[in-house]
């Protein structure tokens, strides 16, 4: 193994602090995670996921409930959401032999084509505890027997301290819209590059920044221990939160007189306070523009590939609100943000998960001063996970 | 070094406590102490040994065993599925029998069966050898992922010393999810056929074999307090046990106890201090048997520095170390309290 020559605020020694959070590779378990979006399933319609080894599919009954269960007929274990098929109310039927499941328990309720087999009753595919709200359906994924926490212990906090109330998923009056699309690299090099205040260089030519002519730094330089703060609320959320929006806790960097490049911009906006989320999610408020919060999750598939979701999030509750929410998301937030600005940050993490899968990435960075925030998200996950996600698969090497 | 397994070792201040031994068609043994008004099961169960039982109301036999000595009883004029020539020849139902007298069982399945995970031969190559302290080493093993190994925190494996027809047990000192590595804490000792190994041909790459799991010191999750006692390399189990206890929803508060003898043989602080910043009910009390100016670590032995105040009502503590200590810590919890029971153990000899 390479080490680095240099090994100031390095590596291995490092490492072990947040062991737990290094041995999360394929995420944490026993977690709440936004599986599907809810325009996604129909009714009687199957969606399949998978998140952190779990192979889930997702369906609806007509009286609009979601249900989750094991995507993996017990039968010779195809997916079900390979080909959907709900002949009945809220049973999911294999498309190959037609075993039958019932959505709700798991149980086989019946096989198409063999209604007297003694394995109808006698076998099940397993459930997961599904939610629904903010245009998604979420899934607590885990432990079947996992005593299921509340759902807001896995989403971010309530933003109370601001005049202008930054969207909340729970908030009734929520409105959201959003893309989802599954990425190479780990789930902990994208909730790191959403949080890293030092990675502000990829965003210098974007066009959403350049069209908005928005004021953005090179970089933030942490000037104190509290400038990534910990949020620890008992049966709440755990996470960090950047407080960019102290001006003592941080010394934006404008210019750099070694190199040829400087700032641009020159509208100062409401600041993006960043902030990420036990299991794996971020929170920007006030971005893409004021009054509106982004969301990511970057839920786990397998070691190497998470779901990367990008939600804008706004309040509303008229119709006039809520139609030019989706104007500004269609050829706005969309395009410029979740697209274009997003896609740098993709590039980023893809090209980071090379170093970490291959060449143990995880003792050998070199991290530097701007690291705090992240070097501070890794201890405080480390304390929070309620288990590790492992490879469902027998024979891999 | 080799490991005995020791689980609920019987405490001097009760003397109404039985022992209950099982022996497995496997020629395996386990040993349990029984307290006063509890069945031989219940005593297996919660000692962490696993008996077959399914109805535990004496009505479907799946626990019933043979009585080879000692004297135990089921209640008078219960019913059950046994003969009353089968309760003659020694037939018991382990959920229904009360020892009367130190009792042994003969179980007619193998240990392994109902211990969830039954040993397995395997290979794995040496990822990492650090040396800790001067006399000792951890050995990290890089397990195939073809190889299913699954193992409980507390248990060990045996390793063959290669070159030779030696094998060795030692605990993991690994989590029990750590996916493919596993972790062990080696005490060097002058000679020793392991120790002469770690020293001359140990090095990344070599390939080892393994057999395990074994070992019936195993952790229980609870959400109790948990005292662990841990003498030198006998921390390894530890470690194990507390990525464990980690998960539990709420953690339960931990009192870790970690004793050397030499400051050359001291470890694993920094790994410790690690440990507390992220699992913030666990409280690290280390002790050393010489004088020492170094900060927070306390003159003496493991017991010497135990408190009641480590010792909550309702506290289970687990012991790994060498038989002195293990014999020492079981009366001093004793004094404190704890049931027989309520004290897991294993001890290491050096060899």
């Amino acid at each position: 193994m390479t080490q680095s020559t240099y090994s100031v605020g390095n590596a291995a020694a490092l490492s072990r602090q947040y062991g737990p959070y290094i041995q999360a590779d394929w995420g944490y378990a026993n977690h709440w995670y936004p599986g599907v979006f809810s325009h996604e399933v129909a009714e009687r319609g199957v969606v399949g996921i998978t998140i952190g080894g779990h192979d889930i599919a997702v369906t609806r009954d007509e009286d609009g409930k979601a249900w989750a269960i094991a995507d993996r007929c017990v039968h010779k274990g195809v997916k079900l959401s390979l080909k959907p098929m709900c002949f009945a109310n809220k049973t999911v039927s294999c498309w190959y032999h037609g075993f039958t499941y019932n959505a709700e328990s798991g149980n086989l309720d019946t096989i198409v084509g063999s209604p007297d087999d003694k394995l109808i009753d006698n076998a099940r595919v397993r459930t997961y505890p599904t939610e629904e709200f903010a245009g998604i359906v979420w899934v607590f994924v885990g432990d079947e027997d996992y005593d299921v926490p509340q759902i807001s212990t896995d989403l971010p906090i309530k933003v109370t301290d601001k005049p202008n109330a930054i969207p909340h998923l729970q908030d009734a009056d929520i409105v959201t819209d959003g893309i989802r699309r599954k990425l190479y690299g780990n789930w902990r090099l994208a909730v790191e590059n959403g949080l890293d205040p030092g990675h502000l260089l990829v965003h210098w030519d974007n066009q959403i920044i350049v069209a908005l002519d928005r004021a953005m730094p090179l970089g933030m330089k942490a000037l104190r221990d509290d400038a990534t703060e910990l949020i620890d609320i008992e049966d709440g959320p755990k996470g960090v939160m950047n407080r960019y929006d102290k001006p003592e806790n941080y010394e934006p960097v404008f210019i750099n007189d070694k190199v040829e490049i400087k700032a641009r911009g020159t509208k100062m906006y409401e600041t993006f306070r960043v902030s990420a989320f036990v299991p794996a999610t971020l929170m920007v408020e006030n971005w893409p523009i004021p009054d509106y919060a982004q969301y990511e999750f970057y839920v786990p598939i397998d070691d190497h590939h998470h779901m990367y979701w990008e939600i804008i999030a706004y309040r509303g509750t008229t119709a006039d609100e809520k139609a030019e929410f989706q104007f500004k998301f269609d050829n706005f937030f969309k395009p410029l943000g979740l697209l274009d600005f997003n896609n740098n940050d993709i590039m980023a993490r893809e090209a980071t998960e090379e170093f970490y899968e291959k060449r143990d990435g995880w003792n050998n960075e070199t991290l530097s001063d701007m690291d705090f925030s992240v070097v501070a998200w890794r201890k405080h996950a480390s304390k929070f996970g309620r288990g590790f996600f492992e490879s469902p698969d027998a024979d891999e090497e | 070094m080799t490991v005995g397994v020791v689980a609920g070792v019987e405490g001097t201040t009760v003397p109404s406590t039985r022992r209950a031994q099982f022996r497995f068609s496997d020629g395996e043994t386990r040993e349990v102490a029984v307290s006063a008004g509890q069945t031989v099961l219940d005593a297996a169960h919660s000692n962490g040994v696993r008996l077959a039982s399914q109805c535990e109301v004496g009505n479907c036999c799946s626990c019933a065993a043979s009585l080879t000595s000692g004297d135990a009883r089921m209640p008078e004029g219960l019913v059950t599925p046994l003969t009353r020539g089968e309760i003659a020849a020694g037939q018991r139902l382990l959920c229904q029998s009360v020892a009367h007298t130190d009792v042994t069982f003969d179980v007619e399945y193998p240990s392994s069966l109902l211990e969830a995970n039954p040993p397995v031969e395997f290979e794995a190559k040496i990822s990492r050898l650090t040396w800790l302290a001067d006399s000792v080493v951890q050995l990290d093993l890089k397990v195939p992922k073809s190889q299913r190994f699954r193992f409980t925190a507390g248990q060990y494996c045996r390793i063959k010393v290669p070159g030779t027809q030696e094998w060795r047990s030692y605990s993991m000192a690994s989590g029990e999810h750590e996916q493919g590595k596993l972790s062990f804490l080696v005490r060097v000792l002058p000679t020793g056929t392991m120790s002469d190994f770690l020293r001359t041909g140990a090095r990344a790459g070599v390939k080892l074999e393994l057999e395990g799991p074994r070992g019936a010191f195993v952790l229980e999750p609870s959400n109790r307090p948990h005292l662990l006692i841990a003498g030198g390399t006998g921390l390894a189990p530890m470690l194990s046990m507390l990525d464990r206890i980690r998960l539990l929803r709420p953690t339960p508060p931990i009192v870790l106890v970690f004793g050397c003898v030499r400051e050359a043989d001291l470890f694993h602080l920094e790994e410790l201090e690690a440990r507390m910043s992220f699992m913030p009910s666990l409280k690290v009390k280390v002790s050393l048997e010489q004088e020492t100016v170094r900060p927070g670590i306390a003159y003496g032995n493991p017991l010497s520095v135990l408190e009641s105040s480590d010792v909550p009502t309702g506290s289970i503590a687990y012991l790994c170390g060498p038989p002195g200590m293990i014999a020492a810590a079981e009366e001093k919890l004793a004094g404190f309290g704890l049931v027989p029971a309520d004290i897991r153990s294993e001890q290491f000899l050096a060899s």
